[in-house]
């Protein structure tokens, strides 16, 4: 047994034109390879010609036949090559041990064409023939045709080329005229051979750097200047005749459409070529960077403006919407208004997942194309693109597109997933912070509990036992810790109702002097280790304010002050008002002052718990408090070192006012 | 009077815990010494050589736990017996602090009584409630 025979044939091949009725030529293709349980693939080789020629509707219908034929269940080929023998036949080469049949349409000739002796497509036959067996599958219309005008407005004019190329030409004059100044006669005979080929260098370089058009423009340009070069000044020298230069000019002008045709074909295939893989790096070097950053808006507009820049098509991006994941709205940009056709498009993308929208099997004919994005976890979104005027649609703009799109889903599955990773983690934390806040607030309970339970336990078993004093001294500890059990449940209590905003002040105005006695009362006992010194207040003076809320938090300034400083120091409380502050109420310690690091924090809630003084029992919450109070009244609360030692802690209350003098006569008598 | 000459040593930092434990072991004929930090307590162990220790584990820094070994191991001749006191009930912290070298357990909160017969295991006097009151 061969080698050659152990590959089954079981390939078709359909060639496939820009024709009206080229689905004829895939359908036949996927009935013949069902025939032979085999695979097809539909080619379309991409000429020079079409190149420079195509509109926008021919490549759109060539796009559209490509992807049908990938929806078909086909392979879709696509070439380029100088001609369309050349690049079928260069397939056919490579592919030839598993073709089983070619496919190739009978055109009807169409024009000059007819009168041809050998026809196009037969052409493609014979070249086929060689390969495989053959069928032809008779197309009966022409190709599709374009008018004059169609072709002439689907040609771009860049005026700046064709300056270059007129330039060009006039840097050749300029060298000819040049060379017979700089030269003597006698070494340089100035002909029309050598002007001629400056000129064909001229037109060569304005054709090959800027096209077909600038380099005829060229050419026409060196016409008229060599006709004034070489008809008038030599007209004296009488030995070329009229008819000699007039059939130089003629042949120079040929080789010059030549060179212009040739060298044009070149540079569009490098352009094309370089262009590809430009926009492909880039797009690689674009979800490389995609995945390592940015959040899911931030990714959609920065892969909407790269890719419009690549693509020069205009890009949108559809997700489905919060309120129903049934239907996709524009996600970026976040504006877009679809017209009704391309609407339905989008819908019909999403509902079904396949590709809709210009040139595609479905919902064609409208401004958009869609395609489905779909990632491992399954559909994400759908990809849209508005083709601009000049866009070229090709086999390889067509695959990209779904390329683009799944390229897309994946990063945004992944910044989506980064996303889930990133809250579980934070609700982990939360998790933890709470659990640890539970740990501390049940500490802080215990401690005054266990001295109330011990001390009340002793009492009992060893009453009798002990001196009135003894016993006294364990009924106060007990009353202390009960007192401390109490300020720490009010605490809790204001942060929680503080902080779900169920909490009603009660403002009025009041005489601050009566809420510092009702406090310093209240601390007494608390106090009875510090010296307490409150300054005399500023005369007449009545704060706007909730009268129990703050005292609330002198309570807790107060006890703070005596929590952090050592006994026997001194505690002052004083009061002023500036103008443009408002009432200020400084509560001053003669402790250790504050660190930097611990100013930043202090009014943070539950901060003890990022410090080591556990030793101080309290849940961490006094200043918090204070804080939310003073806020919530138009205030502020601040705490600074005092430069001879010691913190102050500054309360601030916007709104105060003088006491009417006849009030105050009033009540003096 | 069974806790007479007994030299007992608290570290603890709260106020009205120490003054209970002062007024009830000292009415037991004890001599009751504390310390409020785990660095005073340390120190006034190796001077004062208690024959018992209390000592709180919920000291600032997790001192508590730290110096629990080192306590153990002031004097290598003598079995120090060490009791400690901690709001914390788990599981966890009770196999840290046995570990650690802890002879016994209490929880916050409790009773004097509790304490009491804890600290007669470990000095191993007659576990009988009415000695206390004797």
């Amino acid at each position: 047994m061969d080698v050659v025979s152990m590959i089954p044939r079981n390939l078709v091949v359909a060639y496939i034109e820009d024709h009206p009725k080229a689905v004829m030529l895939l359908r036949m293709a996927r009935k013949r390879a069902e025939e032979i349980s085999g695979k097809w693939v539909a080619v379309f080789v991409e000429t020079p010609s079409q190149l420079e020629q195509a509109d926008a509707a021919s490549s759109e219908r060539i796009l559209q036949l490509i992807t049908l034929a990938e929806r078909m269940g086909g392979e879709a080929k696509h070439f380029e090559a100088k001609t369309a023998e050349e690049g079928l036949t260069q397939f056919l080469e490579k592919e030839a041990p598993r073709i089983a049949l070619v496919i190739i349409g009978s055109v009807k000739s169409e024009g000059w064409r007819n009168y041809m002796p050998v026809t196009s497509w037969a052409r493609l036959v014979k070249r086929a023939g060689k390969y495989a067996r053959v069928e032809i599958v008779r197309l009966n219309q022409q190709h599709y045709r374009r008018s004059f005008l169609e072709i002439v407005n689907s040609v771009t004019i860049h005026p700046m080329r064709f300056l270059s190329a007129l330039l060009a030409v006039a840097v050749a004059y300029l060298a000819a005229v040049g060379l017979e100044l700089l030269l003597p006669p006698a070494s340089f005979q100035f002909n029309d051979m050598n002007v001629m080929l400056l000129f064909m260098i001229a037109c060569a370089f304005a054709a090959g750097r800027y096209g077909l058009l600038p380099g005829l423009v060229a050419s026409a340009a060196s016409i008229v200047l060599m006709g004034n070069s070489l008809i008038v000044p030599y007209e004296a020298k009488a030995h070329i005749s009229q008819v000699t230069s007039v059939i130089n000019m003629m042949l120079f002008l040929f080789a010059a459409l030549l060179i212009s045709l040739f060298a044009s074909r070149n540079r569009n295939y490098a352009q094309n070529a370089a262009k590809r893989e430009k926009v492909t790096e880039a797009l690689f070097s674009l979800y490389r960077m995609m995945s390592e950053t940015f959040s899911r808006e931030q990714a959609l507009i920065k892969l909407q403006e790269k890719l419009e820049r690549m693509l020069e098509v205009d890009v949108a991006f559809f997700l489905p919407s919060e309120a129903n994941a049934k239907s996709v709205e524009p996600a970026c940009p976040k504006n877009l208004a679809l017209e009704e056709a391309d609407r339905k498009a989008l819908d019909s993308c999403w509902d079904n997942l396949h590709t809709t929208g210009v040139a595609a099997p479905y919902n064609p004919g409208t401004k958009w194309r869609f395609e489905p994005m779909i990632a491992a976890s399954g559909e994400i979104g759908v990809f849209g693109i508005r083709l601009r005027d000049k866009t070229r649609l090709d086999a390889w703009f067509g695959r990209m597109l779904p390329a683009v799109a799944d390229q897309t889903a994946v990063v945004l599955e992944h910044l989506k997933l980064e996303q889930a990773m990133g809250e579980t983690r934070v609700s982990e934390e939360r998790e933890k912070l709470r659990s640890m806040l539970l740990s501390s607030i049940s500490h802080d309970f215990k401690t005054p509990i266990a001295g109330i339970v011990g001390a009340l336990s002793v009492h009992q078993s060893m009453g009798s036992r002990l001196t009135e004093a003894k016993r006294d001294e364990l009924i106060e500890a007990a009353i202390e810790e009960a007192q401390r059990l109490d300020s720490f449940i009010t605490n809790i209590l204001d942060m929680t109702r503080l902080e779900s905003g169920n909490i009603r002040f009660k403002q009025d105005w009041y005489d601050i002097d009566g809420i510092l006695e009702g406090v310093t009362k209240r601390m007494q006992h608390r106090l009875r280790n510090h010296i307490l010194e409150v300054r005399p207040n500023p005369p007449d003076v009545e704060v706007y304010m909730d009268a129990m809320m703050v005292g609330q938090v002198l309570q807790n300034l107060l006890d703070n002050a005596c929590k952090y400083t050592p006994a026997g120091t001194r505690i002052e409380i004083s009061c002023s008002v500036d103008k443009t502050q408002g009432f200020l109420c400084q509560v001053r310690d003669y402790g250790n002052g504050l660190s930097p690091e611990k100013m930043g924090h202090i009014f943070d809630k539950y901060t003890r718990l990022h410090k080591k003084d556990l030793q101080v029992a309290g849940t961490g919450l006094g200043l918090a408090i204070a804080k939310a109070v003073m806020e919530a009244q138009g205030g502020w609360v601040r705490v600074a070192n005092h430069p001879e030692g010691g913190a102050v802690f500054t309360l601030c209350l916007p709104k105060w006012r003088k006491v009417k003098v006849e009030k105050m006569q009033g009540a003096g008598g | 009077m069974n806790l007479a000459n007994k030299n007992i040593l608290v570290i603890d930092d709260t106020h009205s815990i120490l003054t209970f434990l002062r007024i009830s072991l000292e009415s037991l004929g004890a001599s009751f010494h504390c310390a409020v930090t785990a660095a005073g307590g340390m120190a006034l162990c190796e001077s004062l050589q208690p024959d018992i220790v209390i000592l709180d584990l919920n000291l600032p820094d997790n001192e508590g736990l730290k110096i629990l070994p080192r306590l153990k191991r002031i004097n290598k001749e003598k079995h120090l017996p060490v009791i400690v006191l901690t709001a914390h009930k788990e599981q966890e912290m009770l196999t840290m602090a046995m570990e650690a070298g802890a002879d016994a357990y209490i929880t916050k909160p409790f009773i004097v009584d509790d304490l009491l017969r804890a600290m007669y295991d470990q000095l191993h006097i007659r576990n009988d409630a009415q000695l206390a009151l004797v």
